[in-house]
């Protein structure tokens, strides 16, 4: 039994190791939920001013401030992966949410920048997604007993305007489904060690051996 | 000439081991291993009356404080167990078997072996302290067909 012990606390550890938001942690910094780190650009060195020949750059537009969700860069069109920042995925995103019941601006959440907008539903999620923005987490919420370890992150929309707005987050149906798979078989998996170990039956009741010459 | 039978329906539940026509009782293991080639190991192992544990071979051997107990088995429900049954003086030449009343012939080979389980600690799954662990039941039969045909079956 304590080989199944440790495969059960093994597997769950693992399970918690993989859905823990590391990036996102790590990406606050020291000073609490918001800010974070720049990117490390070079101020100085690197290349040369002086010969050479000269690149043009075309003057950025985007400008560069920390955000609450970590370090804001220049939008890259991706159709897959990372986080909503097309204008036509914020007009999908609007269309999926729907009208929030209010809109949060930085007077109301002090720690935000002041390009920020949160809509808030006043759901389950926008409380999430509170807690996440205002750093207010739990350990608890990494753990899979916990429901909003099958939530995402909140869902940040660069707008093109350079605002940014954030969504409540989504339930992760594929995490949900993942968790239930890794559960089930470490219960089958343990469920199959006491019935070898205890012969045919789940629970083997002792035999009656009182018209048995053995005993 | 001792005789030894064993009635059973290959459970160890509805085993009863007789030894020179009465019922033995306290019995943990026994063990047959006979063979054409000469092999004759047999082997008894019970509580005695005394409480000790003894282990004797049942052809060649007193059992000491053997512990004899009331037949479990009524005559219908004898009718639903096989019976085996072995008389020898614990040499191969001089050995007899039969089932169900009847002789075996063709024998090659004779193995039974039933071990009784043993009671292991309470478990988180129960409150009671018996489980079974370790219980075995294997008897068989090694018959040797016409063509010399080696088949291996199951007794009861």
């Amino acid at each position: 039994m304590r080989i199944n012990k440790f495969v059960v606390a093994f597997l769950s550890f693992l399970l918690i190791i993989l859905n823990f938001p590391f990036e996102a942690i790590s990406s606050k910094g020291g000073k609490g939920s918001f800010g974070g780190t720049r990117s490390s650009v070079r101020s100085f060195g690197g290349t040369k001013s002086f010969g050479g020949t000269r690149t043009y750059q075309t003057p950025s537009t985007q400008p560069r401030y920390p955000t609450p969700m970590g370090t804001y860069r220049t939008p890259q069109t991706r159709s897959f992966g990372g986080s909503a920042t097309s204008f036509l995925n914020k007009s999908n995103i609007q269309s999926k949410y729907g009208a929030p019941r209010r809109v949060l601006t930085p007077r109301e959440l002090p720690n935000l920048p002041s390009n920020v907008r949160v809509y808030d539903y006043g759901n389950f999620a926008s409380g999430l997604m509170m807690g996440y923005l205002m750093g207010q987490t739990s350990w608890l919420w990494y753990l899979p007993f916990h429901p909003a370890f099958y939530y995402t992150q909140p869902v940040k929309v660069v707008n093109e305007d350079g605002t940014i707005t954030y969504y409540p987050p989504t339930f992760d149906s594929s995490k949900f489904l993942m968790t239930l798979i890794i559960f089930g078989s470490i219960g089958f998996i343990v469920y199959q060690i006491i019935k070898r170990r205890r012969g045919s039956g789940f629970i083997n009741k002792p035999l009656d051996l009182s018209r048995s010459s053995f005993s | 000439m001792a005789e030894l039978s064993i009635e059973s329906n290959g459970t160890i539940e509805l085993t009863a081991v007789y030894y020179n026509g009465q019922q033995l009782g306290g019995l943990s293991e026994i063990f047959l291993n006979l063979s054409e080639d000469g092999t004759f190991d047999a082997v008894i192992s019970y509580n005695g009356t005394d409480g000790k544990e003894y282990i004797k071979n049942p052809f060649t051997d007193y059992l000491d404080n053997v512990q004899y107990r009331e037949p479990s088995f009524t005559e219908e429900e004898a009718k639903q167990l096989h019976l085996l049954t072995i008389i020898s003086d614990g040499e191969i030449d001089s050995t007899t078997v039969y089932f169900d009343n009847e002789i075996v012939d063709g024998l090659v080979n004779l193995f039974v072996h039933i071990k009784a389980p043993k009671k292991s600690k309470a478990s988180i799954f129960s409150a009671s302290k018996k489980f079974v662990e370790g219980a075995i039941f294997k008897a068989t039969f090694t018959f040797r067909y016409e063509g010399g045909i080696i088949k291996t079956e199951e007794i009861f």
